[in-house]
């Protein structure tokens, strides 16, 4: 018979309102009850309404899927992506934008664990996972997208993509074209990374030049803004200009062009996301980084492969990975 | 051809006699009737091949036939077609490949295959082209499960003298490694060789297509181009992918010699300096010709069609 909710309180050793508020309000139960009653859930196999218990007994193969947003062109390529891996490989995928939101992925986190989902694909703004999350992954697998370190929780995975060597890679092809004074525009959301920003600022420093990093939400208003900001701050044009998005790179190009700077000639641009807006500017973006839709189908086979560990039908090619090429458009000068 | 003449495409791929039957309904006693029977040169090799001199652009195929009367009626057919037959030989006691192909209504074709002479094919054969190789524009290969070492030894000649590569897989060239796909330059597929990529079985649509196109792009060289029948033609360079020509539509009677028929064609575009968007475009158009009609040989669009394209 199908535990419930009186099964998992015994189980946990809390009253069953403990149980029913992780299941809805789990902010207000404190962490060590919470993975109690998360565990015992685990073992019981309780499922918390009986549309899921049917779904679960005839074996619903749906994976969660969280993105911050689901309009930004690169998270809507990665939407993509993954539906057409799920759809092909017979899986269900549930969509939720977090606004990379911590909370909000909690929450969703605990409904897809409550539901019986099959695994869960993760873009978050988190560098770590929280430790809370870890009794999430116990059961069925959850894969960060984004730059986050699983923290070698068993059941939590990373796609991991070299930004520390893109940022070496980038830093180097932009000093061969003579510059010096870099800014590296990125939020806090869509794959701003630590270790680029590291790598691009230490390489840049050997060569005698300078590095900064700005904040600017992935929009074009907000990268043009802030890169006049800048300027008018440190009373100086950068003549090379790092954005992650290619909204950013076109606020960029925005705000250079009228202050009727030239383009490549007084500031090279170039963006981190391999994207079609990259070419609706003029001039076009350069790009050196991953297309959105490319993590998306990487991410989703690493997962289904997660899913079925220990089975024999696994998905073929698990080798893939995100593939980073620098596309030297109009924006930057052609690569010696 | 005069022989002092490097031939722009060099070619590999399976030949075989097609023989193409069609069936009636009409039944006396236990046999079953055929309609209608066509007997040409067939395999990837030959279709591909004769679809580049169709596009006007002289093209010498690497292939070995058998001593017998198929062999001599493939070569008639390459000859007829203009296609350079140098490096076409003959092999002693073996049979020639034969696709038997019988199309009958209301069910699915039937597709035999015996490969007979395709298996003698070896490195030493492609050895022998070196020189036409290093002077072609492109070398264009079909990786058919009888030839696949002759195709992979091709490839890394074709590496060695810097000519560019275009390959199409066969539904098994999913077993080879990734890292293998940064030795060539385009990667020609149809919507079965996708999804066998993906490792699926079923699922041949334009999703598959998209997976299989964006994976592999960040390893070719140059582009991924997937014809994807009446849903339009995928070109991915870069990880960027675009779908084109969604509106030519046709009515499909036979996918067969379709999908070479495209390789062909899009390697007579690609050395005529078109873009991959303009030649992907013009090749999906020539394979949907190919697939109205029933039949193999007896379907490829002629010249003169071909440039109205």
């Amino acid at each position: 018979m199908a535990a419930t909710l009186k099964d998992v309180a015994e189980h946990a050793g809390v009253s069953i309102a403990t149980v029913s508020r992780v299941l809805n309000d789990p902010e207000k139960v404190a962490e060590h009850s919470r993975v109690k009653v998360l565990n015992a859930i685990d073992e019981l196999g309780y499922s918390s309404n009986t549309l899921a218990k049917s779904l679960k007994k005839d074996g619903l193969n749906a994976v969660l899927v969280m993105l911050p947003s689901l309009s930004d062109s690169y998270f809507a390529q990665m939407g993509q992506g993954i539906s057409d891996v799920l759809a092909s490989y017979g899986y269900l995928m549930i969509t939720v934008a977090t606004e990379g939101e911590s909370d909000l992925e909690e929450a969703y986190l605990l409904k897809a664990k409550s539901m019986g989902l099959a695994g869960v694909l993760l873009y978050t703004a988190h560098r770590r996972m929280p430790s809370s999350w870890s009794a999430f992954c116990a059961n069925s697998p959850i894969l960060f997208l984004s730059n986050t370190d699983p923290g070698g929780v068993e059941g939590a995975n990373q796609l991991s993509i070299p930004w520390g060597e893109l940022g070496e890679l980038v830093a180097t092809y932009l000093l061969q074209q003579s510059r010096s004074r870099f800014l590296y525009l990125a939020d806090n959301i869509s794959g701003f990374s630590p270790e680029f920003l590291e790598k691009l600022s230490s390489t840049v420093q050997r060569a005698g030049g300078h590095c900064e990093h700005r904040w600017a939400a992935s929009s074009v208003d907000d990268a043009a803004r802030e890169l006049e900001r800048y300027c008018s701050q440190v009373g100086q044009v950068p003549d090379a200009v790092i954005t992650q998005t290619c909204f950013q790179g076109t606020g960029v190009l925005t705000a250079l062009t009228s202050q009727g700077l030239r383009i490549p000639e007084d500031t090279a641009v170039l963006c981190l996301e391999n994207s079609r807006l990259a070419q609706l500017t003029t001039p076009q973006l350069s790009v050196w980084g991953p297309s959105g839709y490319q993590i998306g189908v990487v991410g989703s086979r690493r997962l289904l492969n997660l899913i079925h560990t220990g089975e024999d039908d696994t998905v073929s090619g698990t080798t893939d990975e995100v593939i980073l090429t620098l596309i030297a458009r109009r924006s930057t000068n052609a690569p010696q | 051809m005069p022989h002092n003449d490097f031939p722009r495409i060099v070619s590999l791929g399976v030949l075989n006699l097609d023989f193409v039957m069609e069936l009636s309904d009409e039944m006396i006693g236990k046999k079953k009737m055929g309609r209608r029977i066509s007997i040409n040169a067939g395999g990837h090799g030959s279709s591909q091949s004769i679809a580049a001199v169709r596009c006007g652009i002289p093209t010498a195929l690497i292939g070995k036939v058998g001593d017998d009367a198929f062999g001599q009626q493939i070569r008639a057919t390459l000859e007829l077609e203009h296609v350079d037959c140098r490096f076409l030989s003959q092999v002693q006691g073996v049979h020639s490949g034969l696709a038997t192909i019988i199309i009958e209504d209301h069910t699915d074709n039937t597709f035999i295959d015996f490969l007979g002479a395709n298996y003698e094919l070896t490195d030493q054969d492609v050895d022998r082209c070196r020189e036409a190789v290093a002077k072609a524009d492109l070398i264009m290969v079909h990786m058919g499960p009888s030839i696949m070492e002759a195709a992979i030894h091709l490839i890394e000649l074709a590496n060695q003298c810097h000519t560019p590569v275009l390959v199409t897989p066969s539904v098994l060239t999913s077993d080879i490694s990734l890292d293998f796909w940064s030795n060539i330059d385009y990667l020609a597929m149809n919507l079965a060789q996708a999804a066998a990529f993906c490792g699926l079985k079923r699922g041949e649509n334009a999703k598959t297509a998209r997976i299989s196109a964006s994976i592999l792009s960040g390893k070719v060289r140059r582009a991924v181009v997937v014809h994807m029948d009446n849903t339009g033609v995928l070109t991915a360079e870069n990880g960027v992918i675009s779908v084109m020509d969604t509106c030519t539509k046709c009515k499909i009677a036979d996918y067969s010699g379709a999908t070479s028929f495209f390789t062909g064609v899009l390697a007579a575009e690609l050395v005529k300096g078109s873009t991959v968007q303009e030649a992907a475009i013009k090749a999906h158009r020539a394979a949907l010709l190919c697939a109205e009609k029933v039949g193999v040989y007896s379907s490829f669009p002629s010249a003169q069609t071909l440039l109205s394209l």
